[in-house]
Order: structure tokens, then sequence, then C-alpha cells
């Protein structure tokens, strides 16, 4: 595996403050380079380059645009050990 | 195996309101046989026997008294366990969630059901946190396959599939962010709805992708899963993202009827991709063969964009699990099980212009429906391109053959229906995919379809099934 896998993963495990044992973060480094290409890929689209982005007002019923990203937390007050 | 009792919810409400069955009987008759296979199966986290006992007895009263709720009065199901009822404790099959999360209150989905005269069974298990492979480690049963107890149920409404599967409950909820109703249902043979995102509150559910995560039914047909949307859907003031629209008869629409009807078949991206199992491409062609037979036009269509698409999706619900569970990975490490941990990390890996651009190819695959649309009325394609895996076999090997995610991003509705069985006799599914906001249609195709089939009909047997 490159170092810039093993630099890369480790650095964005760091700046998210998990720590994995090691070998789940050599299990991670193996896997982000298959996980890297696929987000690479949605780049490599020209329509999708250029196509706008969902945005809040999409959410308004009535259009295909429907998939609102508010939060639906509940009935409970509590969330997960938060 | 064979059942003791009706095996779908239409069987079951016409003997109940026949007086050839009683709920409680048909209640007691359902436990007795979760007595036996639950140990096996790995259904159920927690089940309520009493309180269950109890709402049979009610509906048997409010029959004697001439009260009808509709057609889920006495019938005993199975509710996914991330979702809230206030029997108890909901767990998400994790040790992270808070224990006093939801406790005591019921889901907007579960409060239908309730109000409807449903008999809910228990809590049935699921992955942790809907996400991730099976942990056999972990302190939570370990679902199993009733068609082969040493492979998996699919997920991660697993507990729910294996139990309609297996006949501990004539149906229940699930729910899908990437496949996790359709999957199961497709590995274990049954029918699984994932509704238009929108359509079903999703309030009381513990949370995966915001944006992709939709609650819906599971049972044996087509019709039974209409009978439950039927009572599940509809706005609720608890959850935003819900649809004011009207919603309509879906068991009306069941009219058996496909002459005319366009059916679009994706090949594409599906069975014509290299590796595919022949098997399965036989299956799929026989499906079609017969919906072509009862008088639908098939339509050979292409979905410019899939592999996008479904790549936008696993990066989406990537980034939003990974933000619902960032702070928790990072203090409680160790209290995830080692497959959900793993799985929920992998959003630390997408950069912020990763989940912008995965909204971008969003917009555009909903075009993309649009335009598909306007040829057919419907979409099929396999739900998976495999059986049901071994509990041991590479977890993430079986997602290049899953053919579900796409359709969460795009919110479209879509349903898994037994087609046959594949290799050593396990069952496939076929997923029939429809507008937003046209479950009825998808639902009308699924129901004529099990009309001139019975693979929906058939228990697990084989060697290895549960007995």
């Amino acid at each position: 595996m490159s170092d810039d896998a093993r630099t890369t993963v480790r650095a964005l495990l760091a700046a998210s403050g998990i720590a994995p044992t090691a070998a789940e973060v050599e299990a991670m480094i193996q896997g982000y380079p298959a996980l890297r290409a696929a987000a690479d890929a949605l780049y490599a689209d020209a329509i999708a380059r250029h196509a706008p982005t969902f945005l809040p007002t999409d959410a308004i019923d009535g259009t295909d645009g429907i998939l609102a990203t508010r939060s639906t937390d509940g009935p409970a007050a509590s969330r997960a050990a938060r | 195996m064979t059942n003791d009792h009706p095996a779908t919810i239409a069987e079951a409400a016409l003997a109940l309101r026949s007086g050839r069955l009683t709920s409680v009987a048909l209640t007691r008759q359902l436990q007795s046989r979760a007595d036996v296979l639950d140990a096996k199966l790995g259904t159920f986290i927690a089940r309520f026997d009493e309180s269950a006992l109890a709402a049979a007895k009610q509906a048997d009263a409010d029959f004697a008294a001439g009260i009808d709720r509709g057609p889920l009065q006495g019938i005993p199901l199975g509710i996914k366990d991330i979702i809230a009822a206030r029997e108890g404790a909901t767990t998400a099959c994790s040790k992270v969630l808070d224990p006093n999360w939801g406790r005591g209150l019921d889901a907007p989905v579960v409060a239908r059901l309730r109000a409807q005269g449903a008999v809910l069974l228990g809590k049935t298990t699921t992955l942790e946190f809907a996400m991730g492979p099976p942990d056999p480690e972990g302190p939570f049963p370990l679902h199993r396959n009733p068609w082969d107890l040493e492979r998996w149920p699919g997920g991660s409404s697993s507990g729910t599939g294996n139990g309609v599967a297996a006949g501990l409950m004539l149906g229940g909820l699930g729910s899908d962010t990437g496949g996790s109703i359709r999957i199961p249902a497709a590995l274990c043979g049954i029918s699984g709805l994932k509704p238009t995102f929108g359509l079903v509150p999703r309030s009381g559910v513990v949370p995966l992708a915001h944006s992709l995560d939709t609650v819906g039914p599971m049972a044996r047909s087509a019709r039974d899963c209409a009978t439950i949307l039927q009572a599940i859907a509809g706005p609720s003031a608890d959850d935003p993202t819900t649809s004011p629209r009207p919603i309509p008869d879906y068991r009306s629409a069941l009219t058996g009827e496909l002459a005319g009807l366009r059916i679009g078949v994706e090949r594409a991206h599906h069975s014509r991709v290299a590796g595919f199992d022949p098997a399965c491409r036989d299956r799929f062609e026989a499906a079609v063969a017969e919906l072509e037979r009862a008088g639908a036009r098939i339509v050979e269509v292409r979905f410019e964009g899939y592999p996008e698409i479904a790549t936008a999706a696993l990066v989406t619900s990537g980034a939003e699990a990974f933000a619902y569970h960032r702070r928790d990975l990072a203090t409680r490490w160790a209290d995830y099980g080692r497959g959900a941990r793993h799985a929920l990390s992998m959003g630390a890996f997408y950069g912020s212009a990763d989940y912008v651009q995965a909204q971008k190819v969003r917009t555009f695959g909903l075009a993309t429906l649009r335009r598909v649309l306007a040829d057919c009325d419907v979409i099929v394609t396999p739900t998976m391109g495999l059986p049901a895996p071994r509990l041991d076999e590479d977890f993430w090997a079986m997602m290049q053959w899953t053919y579900t995610p796409a359709w969460n991003l795009l919110g479209a509705p879509a349903l898994s229906v037994p087609m046959g069985p594949i290799a050593g006799g396990l069952p496939s599914g076929l997923q029939i995919v429809g507008g937003l906001f046209d479950d009825a249609t998808v639902l009308r195709v699924g129901d004529a379809y099990q009309r001139i089939t019975a693979w929906h009909s058939a228990w697990p047997t084989g060697p290895r099934a549960v007995a």
C-alpha cells in the first residue's frame, strides 16, 4: 500500500478523533484506495459535474426533490448516548 | 418446514372475521413457534408476550362487539429494533445507544399499527445501528437464514425478514437506507417495500442517514405489504420530511391487471454485467417473461449514470451516518461491534466536496429517473445478483451484487418479491421500482406477479433449513 494512503487514512482518523486498533487501521488503509477511486469517479461524469446540487427548496413537495435532510430524531429527547 | 396457521395477513384477516380463528389463538400459535425456532434464527431481541396477548384479547373483544378497525386488527406483527415501541427499550442491537432512547413512547408508525388493532409480538434483530456486517462476537442474537442456518438472512432488517419467512409473524416493519428491507426480503424469500421517501414518518426511528432512511413493510405477499403501508403512510407532525399529499387506497390498486402496463427492464447495469450469476439471470428473464405473458409490455431501458448514482448513495449514507456517530466513535470505540465501527468510520474518508458532488449526482439521477419513466411505468431489476452468503463469507464482496442503494438516493419506491430459487435452492428477489409516490403501481405489479407465480408461498426447505 502506498505511503499516501497510510498518511491520509491516519490523518483523517486523527482529525476525527477516532482511534481504531492497529489491525483496524491497516484494514482501512487497504480499503482506502478503492473507496477514494469510487468517490473520485463522481467527478468524472460531465453531466453530474454541471448538474445543480440539491437545495433545501427541493424539499418542497410537488417536485421530484423530496429528499429533505432535516432531523427526524424523536420521539425521545435523548439521542444515542449524547 | 410447514406452518400451522394462516400464512398471510389477508388469509388471517378472513379467518378472524369468519370466526374460524381468534387473534388469541393465532398469537399463541406464533409465540409457541417462536419458543422453538427463535433460538435457531435470532429473530427477536425482545418479545412482548403479555402485551401481545392483551392486544389479541382486545382485538377478539372488538370483533365480538362488531368493531372492526381494519385489516390489521388482531394480526401479529414484528417491529425492527430501531423503532420505538412503548413496551420496552430500543437497542438498535448496540451497546452505544442510550438505554432511555424512546423509552415508553411509540414511534408514529407503531402508534398507527396499534390504532388499527395490530398485535405487536416484539422487537426484531437488526445489524448494529442498521449498518455493517453481522457480528457473531456481539452480545445480541446472531440472525440466521431459515433456508440455510449457516447463511445470512440479509440485513439490516434481519429479524423481521427471517421471522416472516419462518412463520414467526405474519408481517412487520423494517427500515431501508440502502436496501435493508429489500435485501432480507430477497434472501429470505418474502416481499418487502421501501416506500417513497416522505411517505412514511421516521420519527421515533434511530437514524442512520437522514436523507435516505425509510420505514416500510415486510410480509409474505405484496398484498400484505400494501395493507401495512396503508396503515403507516401519511404525514406526521413529528416528521417534517413527510409529504402532505393524500394517501391513495393501495389495496384497491391491486387489480391483478397488467395489460398495457409498460415494464422497463434494466439489464445493462445488472444481468449483463460480467460475472453476473447465470442462475440469477435465468430467474430474472423468467420473471420478465411471466410479466409479459400476463399482458405487460416489456421495454428495454438503460439507466445512464447508474454506477455513479449507486456510488453517490454510498457516499451520502457514509457521510450522514458518520456525522451522526462521529462523537460516539471517538469516545466509545470499544462499545461498537467490530463490523459496525468499521462501516461507520468509512464516512471519515469522504470529503465535504465528495458529499456535495454526490448530491449533484442525485439531481442528475432524478432527471434520469424521470426520463426513463417517460417510456415505462416501472423498472424491474434483480434485487441481488447472488444467493444468501454464508455467515463467514466476505460481507463487503457481496455489495458488488446488491442493486438497492441507488433507489434510496432517488427516493423512489422499490419492492422486492420472490422470483424463485437459485443456487442451492435459495431464494432470489425481483426488484420493482416506480416513480416518486407511485408506490401503488409498484405494489400492483408485485401483486399481479404473485397471482401468476407461487414463489412467495414457499416455505424454507432443504437439508440446512430451520425445522
